[in-house]
């Protein structure tokens, strides 16, 4: 409390004191003063005296001082007395009259909860926003609590400013990828770490265990000055997870479900039976072959004028269903506890024939005190998942002979006598494949994964104000992937290759932390001290068996019994792999009157993966902040009642990434066992395998973080901008080198990358009446990032694994990671004068090129970059980013009365994204079907199409096939009805039915299935790749949701 | 306070002080080359090793279409193999694929393994055996090498990343002194045989094959005749008494009499089981029917080989043959087991034949094994190395040898110009699709006449090809990551 209010509140007291006998009057009054809670006096408070429940006899408000009268009352009476104030509790006041005299009352208003007074999680411990000195988002997991989601990084799309979350494909339970601030690194991983109620998630991104039903909220830190505090894993940000936890005196029981349906969200337009045969006629004729379809008519008499819809032929209308059961609640006092306790059954089949994503999870979270010092407590999750996986090609570029994108149109699925149809006419000169719709029916491919992760702590407050703490955590993960062909697949028949083969793969993981921390709160008065001090072992192994048997003569015993397979066809392997972090951490917090903030953090990290002597590593941080509103010239400003608080924040630090594989810096010998063959026999042998690298160690970042919040009209509306400048040098970095070491590529620590953009949030209440409210949040972040350095070497290719020696994305100076690549498209050749006046220029003044082949009528052609005349890799440049410019979401929740509608928009802008299914479907290959589009190419009657002719498959990744990749999508609705206390008002405490969707509606340009995912999964460095990815889909439930 | 505080700290300390240890990593899923090469056993594997890029070479497409397409014995119109066959390569699009680093993998290995085994504590003679083994083979991988390109960066020692990575192409006369040395070397140590678990390993015989072939390439006559006839006198070889017997379409007669050096490949017909395979047959195979498991109209029984016929033999081939050529049957293909085939790949064109066939090969998978030293390659090097130190009459007695077994009547007076064509066509029929043609005909100066020669087949090639395309280009990426590099004349 200052000093200056309090002589004022002193002074008003003896006033009302003094005023007392003066008021002997034979009615009774009653008068008093509101202050808030630093005792300021409140001005325009509403005063509502009240006889009984419902009878109002008097209203009044505060004036400037924060005084009220109320006469004419009766005497000795009590009466209700009512506070009221916009951005403050209501307050509830019995006073009892004394005959014909004055009362004095002295109330206190509180401030109501905004979102600065949120507790927010920072590392190994909490903060107010209003305190917190640096850059974190949170998302409340309220609004998102029914929607169908599987996994909890789902739920985090476009939810957070500066936080890029997109889906890698559309599998059930598939992961998400996450860039917090963009990407930094090429080698190591640039994916953010996770920690759940505490523990750092030792078995890195395995989120597939965690109901999202049990999450309570999520943190995702992202400036150095938050990030510090873990080190060398956080240079691409840490999202804290916290788990539902009991209330004391709250026991509850609570029932939801979730029903519905997905389908295929989206689908590339490929051309139907009719278009198709007439295009392979025509592609046949012009390899001087005869026709495939002499009479195209009579193939449509078979498959019909559309023909075999593959795509359709294997994905369907999948199931989704989930129920949730928790109870929670406990005592308090010394000796109180508190419990969580959930279960989840979760059935989410997938959109393509058998596959699916079931769970089956069970928490405990309880806590318990065992004196007014001592607690402990103990979260527990214990979940079983299965999968099951498509096997069949999802349309990846060299998959291209028994897609379900690439089959021709013209291929039935059964034969005239039932069994499946192996003939592709167009595999070359024609082949037997197993298409898809056998593949998805008679291939097994399921992953099982049991996994406990567990944390226990016991906390110890020997005086006040210091907290001592330590925790064991635990996850142990069994993981089996199960595979089995049987042996009538389509393609063995034919071939009379009648055997089973099997597979099993078999991960055990243990990881182990311990960590140990001291934290000590002091007040002095105006200055407040937090100081924390801690330390942290963890350990990670994992070992792996895997065996297989081929040629097995039943297809009852699959992969469960691999040892009746002959020795020959047995194939096995297993390895270990272990790793230990040591970490040494601390943080300081104080602050100066709640006005200035002062952090700084350090922590000193081991990591066994680097090379010896480069082991450590230390990654400090600073922060400042100033509470601009709780100066004195801001309070007295008349600003003061728009803006009700305003902090300027500025961080800076290091963090650090570690995030590369095992035994890196080893030198090692690799070993095969079929190396050669002498005597007939297999032979082992034994070859160099990874280089020794002496000098690997941590790859560091450092980041600059300025920001501003606002708070409006005493919290209802919410503002938050930061700036962020993320500098990482010594990059793991795997350069190529010149193949005439025998190696490709090594690890090494080289280069230097920049990040840097700007996150901004708004959230706030539109409209608040008492039957209708509209609250509206929008987040929007842009990012720029460019590789600065990356040595010796110009460009670096980067593998997108499209095929064919197709190079998408290259590493060069000045260019963001992960860029695409390629040449402009420049149309097809229109006739024959046009290709030999090109042809006779000279090198030097060439603009146009295609590749040796195709400089025909028809062909593709392509802007000459270096002007020689010669189309190859040298004239590849920087075409577009992979990550987008600008990304956010905004949403909007509308209540009125018990009905609530909730929306919520996601957008990516300035990114884009080759289609591989093109370079075969988009180029007339004679080797697939192709999109609609083609069917418009150019050809002798068509002689002014800029779509190039059949046979124009280049492998040149031209910008034709260069695809926006911007997207705006209705991530999710929902709409909800309260039925609390309508229906079983004895039973239940509260009671909701809602229905709700996810992915409803897509705008964008992508000819694909979806612009958002990536054949890259979580790659460092490919972000933007459509190579054959499990679809999207759309999901709508219904659900209800009941408290007891 | 401050004691508690000190006590909490004082158990972390010591708590991560026990565990400062396991920072060090103990990996216990692999060896490290410092951990091994400690008997016998592990070198002889670790040599193994170096072996097993022959199969990576010879096994890929990659090689077979740079050093077979793109002559005057073979055409092919599929796409995926134009670049070598209509001249059109670049530095960027070399044509060359995976060539240049399988060759550069194999020599890393080789050099480790000399380097190692030469200091290894184990029976002097093994060592030297082993020692001779990677030799021989780092002196095949160089030749390779240099065949292609020409002048190519040379080391020998156990990798230094750094310097490796900066090394400069070394003339072409300086790395066939260094294969040369090699082979030398190898032929010393190595054992003229082995036992029948060891067949497939190089021998002193291999060793001097190769050299006597490498002095041939230098043009020196004199040490090409002295070497290949040490590989005569070893009284190792001889011819079999049929060429069709030599390339068994049911793999026979592998590591026979004749064979000085092959790639070891190995599948198991009974069991279905592709142990080491490669696709060569599919590539030379008369093309499959859509749909039914007749090639070229021809019923093969209950095969299944995919059969693509990429490599097609060309006119001027067919033509080389002189009436009687018991050869002409075996690497052309007119048909089989007595029926025709009814389909052809262009006008009065065969189809490659038996030579090259698989009958116990399953789809793309053929484990037949590829020579690189045949006996018959020893009579031609005696034969050309007398023909051009002038002695006429003792080179046709060796090329006679190769006609008898073809029973073909025997040549009895020619010029020595006569004789050299002679021989240069004795060259393309005997080993034809046998990864010589392409060197033959560069070392000999040909090779623009040779593909001028088929313009009826290879058009676009005969009309592109230009002394330069001798060598391929060095690939434009290899010149970025190693800018000392510099790149063929030409490109």
């Amino acid at each position: 409390m200052k000093k200056q209010t309090f002589e004022c509140y002193f002074l008003l007291m003896l006033l009302l004191v003094l005023a007392v006998p003066t008021f002997a009057q034979q009615q009774a009054s009653i008068k008093g003063v509101v202050v808030d809670t630093a005792g300021r006096q409140l001005e325009g408070v509403i005063v509502t005296v009240q006889l009984n429940e419902n009878q109002i006899v008097k209203n009044t408000t505060t004036d400037k001082q924060g005084l009220f009268q109320v006469n004419d009352l009766q005497n000795e009476t009590s009466y209700t007395l009512n506070f009221r104030l916009v951005g403050y509790t209501p307050f509830t006041q019995e006073v009892l009259t004394n005959r014909g005299s004055i009362s004095s009352i002295y109330i206190k208003l509180s401030p109501k909860e905004t979102v600065l007074d949120e507790v927010v999680l920072i590392g190994y411990g909490t903060s107010k926003r209003k305190d917190l000195t640096g850059s974190v988002s949170t998302i409340s997991t309220e609004k998102l609590a029914d929607l169908p989601a599987t996994r909890i990084d789902q739920m985090l799309q476009g939810r957070a400013a500066g936080v890029y979350v997109k889906s890698t494909n559309g599998a059930p339970g598939s992961p998400t990828t996450i860039r917090v601030r963009g990407s930094r690194s090429i080698s190591a991983t640039n994916e953010p770490i996770y920690v759940i109620d505490g523990i750092v998630d030792p078995s890195g991104t395995n989120l597939n265990s965690i109901n999202p039903a049990d999450i309570e909220s999520i943190d995702i830190l992202k400036d150095a000055s938050t990030t510090a505090i873990y080190g060398s894993r956080a240079a691409n940000g840490v999202v804290l997870v916290t788990t539902k936890k009991g209330k004391a005196g709250r026991n509850e029981f609570r029932f939801s479900t979730n029903q519905g349906i997905s389908q295929l969200a989206k689908r590339p337009e490929m051309m139907n039976a009719r278009e198709f045969a007439e295009f392979i006629n025509e592609a046949r004729i012009f390899g001087k072959q005869p026709a495939l379809y002499p009479n195209v008519d009579s193939v449509i008499n078979i498959v019909g004028g559309e023909g075999t819809d593959w795509v359709d032929a294997v994905t369907r209308n999948a199931p989704f269903s989930s129920y949730d059961l928790s109870a929670s609640g406990g005592t308090g006092g010394d000796h109180g506890y508190t419990y969580y306790l959930s279960g989840n059954v979760l059935n989410q089949q997938g959109i393509i024939e058998n596959t699916d994503f079931k769970r089956y999870q069970g928490r405990l979270n309880f806590t318990k005190n065992l004196s007014s010092k001592v607690n402990l407590g103990v979260n527990l999750n214990i979940s079983r998942e299965n999968k099951k996986l498509s096997s069949m090609n999802l349309g990846s570029n060299t998959g291209w002979s028994s897609s379900y994108v690439f089959l021709a149109p013209t291929i039935p699925i059964y034969k005239a006598d039932g069994s499946y149809e192996t003939f592709n006419p167009i595999w070359y000169t024609g082949g037997h494949i197993d298409n898809p719709v056998a593949i998805v029916n008679k291939i097994t491919n399921k992953q099982l994964a049991n996994n406990i992760i567990g944390n226990f702590y016991l906390q110890y407050e020997p005086i006040s104000g210091l907290k001592l703490r330590s925790s064991l955590g635990i996850n142990f993960i069994n993981q089996r992937a199960d595979y089995y062909s049987p042996s009538d697949m389509p393609s063995k028949i034919y071939n009379n290759i009648m055997y089973g083969s099997a597979s099993s793969d078999i991960y055990n993981t243990t990881s182990l932390i311990n960590e140990n921390t001291a934290n000590y709160t002091k007040s002095f008065g105006d200055h407040h001290l937090d100081f924390l001090l801690g330390t942290s072992y963890q350990s990670r192994d994992i070992d792996r068996l895997y065996a297989s048997g081929a040629r097995l003569t039943n297809d009852i015993t699959q992969y469960n019994n691999l040892g009746i397979t002959e020795q020959e066809n047995r194939g096995i392997a297993s390895n270990l792999d272990e790793n230990t972090i040591i970490s040494f951490l601390g943080r300081i917090n104080y602050d100066y009157q709640n006005r200035y903030y002062f952090t700084f953090t350090g922590r000193r990290d081991g990591a066994s993966n680097f090379a010896a002597g480069k082991k450590w590593g230390f990654f400090p941080s600073g922060a400042v902040k100033w509470r601009i509103s709780n100066e004195s010239f801001f309070e007295n400003a008349k600003i003061r009642n728009t803006i009700s608080d305003l902090s300027l924040r500025v961080s800076y630090g290091l963090s650090g990434n570690q995030g590369i594989a095992n035994y890196q810096s080893l030198a090692s010998l690799s070993a095969n066992s079929n190396a050669y063959i002498f005597g007939g026999t297999q032979a082992l042998g034994y070859t160099q395998g990874n280089v020794g690298n002496d000098g690997l160690t941590w790859e560091t970042t450092s980041q600059l973080d300025a920001g501003l919040d606002f708070e409006f009209f005493n919290g209802r509306v919410n503002f938050t901008a930061d700036y962020y400048r993320m500098v990482s040098k010594d990059l793991l970095l795997t350069v190529q080198i010149p193949s005439q070491t025998g190696y490709g590529s090594r690890i090494v620590n080289l280069g230097k990358s920049l990040n840097e953009g700007f996150d901004f949030s708004v959230n706030g209440d539109v409209i608040r009446n008492r039957n209708f409210t509209w609250n509206a949040l929008i987040n929007i972040s842009t990012n720029r990032q460019e590789v600065t350095d990356i040595g010796p070497l110009t460009r670096v290719s980067l593998d997108a694994g499209i095929g064919y020696g197709v190079l998408t994305s290259y590493l060069e100076k000045g260019v963001p990671i992960g860029a695409n690549y390629g040449v402009e498209y420049a149309g097809t050749w229109k006739n024959q004068e046009e290709i030999d006046a090109e042809l006779s220029k000279p090198s030097g003044e060439r603009t146009l090129v295609s590749t040796a082949n195709l400089y025909r009528p028809g062909g593709p052609r392509y802007v000459d970059y270096n002007r020689d005349g010669v189309l190859n890799a040298v004239d590849y440049h920087y075409l577009a980013p992979a990550n987008p410019k600008l990304f956010g979401g905004f949403g909007s929740t509308f209540t009125y009365k018990r009905a609530t509608f909730d929306f919520f928009f996601q957008f990516s802008q300035g990114h884009k994204m080759f289609n591989a299914m093109e370079f075969f479907a988009g180029m007339g290959s004679s080797l697939t079907n192709q999109y609609k589009y083609m069917a418009d190419r150019w050809s002798v009657n068509n002689p002014t199409s800029d779509i190039p002719a059949v046979e124009s498959r280049d492998n040149i990744p031209g910008d034709r096939l260069l695809h926006d990749a911007s997207i705006l999508r209705l991530k999710s609705a929902q709409l909800s009805y309260n039925l609390k206390g309508l229906l079983l008002k004895e039973l239940v405490k509260d009671m909701k039915v809602f229905v709700s969707g996810t992915n409803l509606f897509l705008l964008t340009g992508y000819n694909g299935f979806d612009p958002e995912v990536n054949s890259g999964g979580s790659s460092s460095t490919i972000i933007a790749t459509d190579n054959g990815n499990y679809p999207n889909s759309r999901t709508i439930t219904f659900g209800l949701n009941m408290t007891f | 306070m401050k004691l508690y505080l000190f006590m909490f700290l004082l158990a972390g300390s010591i708590l991560i002080g026990g565990c400062e240890k396991s920072l060090d990593e103990d990996a216990k899923t692999f060896i490290a080359p410092a951990d091994f090469f400690t008997n016998g056993e592990q070198c002889t594997q670790a040599v193994n090793g170096v072996y097993a890029s022959l199969n990576t070479i010879y096994g890929s497409p990659d090689f077979w279409r740079i050093v077979d397409l793109g002559t005057d014995l073979s055409y092919t119109e599929d796409a995926n193999n134009l670049v070598p066959h209509e001249y059109t390569f670049t530095s960027g699009n070399t044509g060359t694929g995976s060539v240049w680093s399988s060759a550069y993998t194999a020599i890393k290995n080789a050099n480790m393994v000399i380097a190692r085994v030469s200091q290894a504590p184990i029976d002097e003679q093994l060592r030297g055996r082993l020692v001779g083994e990677a030799k021989f083979l780092r002196a095949l991988y160089y030749f390779i090498l240099s065949n292609f390109w020409g002048d190519v960066p040379v080391w020998t020692d156990e990798l230094d990343v750094d310097a490796v990575s900066q090394l400069a192409r070394t003339p072409l006369v300086e790395v066939r002194e260094q294969i040369m040395k090699d082979l030398r070397e190898a032929a010393e140590t190595l054992p003229l045989s082995y036992g029948t678990s060891d067949v497939g390993r190089a021998t002193k015989g291999a060793a001097l094959t190769l050299l006597a072939k490498v002095y041939l390439y230098n043009k020196d006559w004199t040490n090409a005749r002295q070497t290949a006839l040490q590989v005569v006198q070893s009284d190792q070889y001889s011819l079999l008494p049929s060429y069709a017997d030599v390339f068994d379409v049911r793999n026979r007669f592998k590591n026979n009499a004749e064979s000085i050096f092959e790639v070891q490949f190995l599948r198991d017909a009974a069991t279905a089981t592709n142990i080491k395979t490669h696709q060569q047959t599919s590539y030379y195979m008369p093309a499959r029917d859509p749909g039914l498991s007749t090639y070229a109209g021809v019923d093969f029984g209950s095969y299944v080989i995919d059969g693509w016929s990429v490599c097609r033999p060309t006119i001027k081939l067919v033509k080389m043959f002189e009436p009687n050529d018991q050869r002409k049957d075996v690497v052309l293909g007119y048909g089989y087991n007595g029926q025709t085939f009814t389909k052809w790949p262009r006008p009065d064109h065969p189809w490659f034949g038996p030579k090259f066939w698989d009958l116990e090969a399953n789809a793309q998978a053929s484990g037949k094994n590829l020579y690189i030293l045949r006996y018959v390659d020893v009579l031609l090097i005696l034969a050309e190395a007398y023909n051009e130190e002038g002695n006429t009459s003792e080179s046709m007695k060796w090329l006679n040898e190769v006609r008898k077994r073809a029973e073909l009547s025997e040549l009895a007076s020619l010029s020595q110009e006569g004789l050299r064509e002679e021989i240069m066509k004795e060259r393309a029929i005997e080993f034809v699709g046998e990864f010589q043609r392409r060197w033959d005909l560069v070392r000999w100066d040909k090779l623009v006449d040779a593909i001028k020669s088929v313009a009826d087949d290879n058009p676009i090639g005969a009309a592109n090809i230009k002394p330069f395309h001798n060598y391929y280009p060095i690939s434009a990426e290899e010149i970025i990551k190693n800018p000392n590099l510099t790149q063929n004349p030409g490109y």
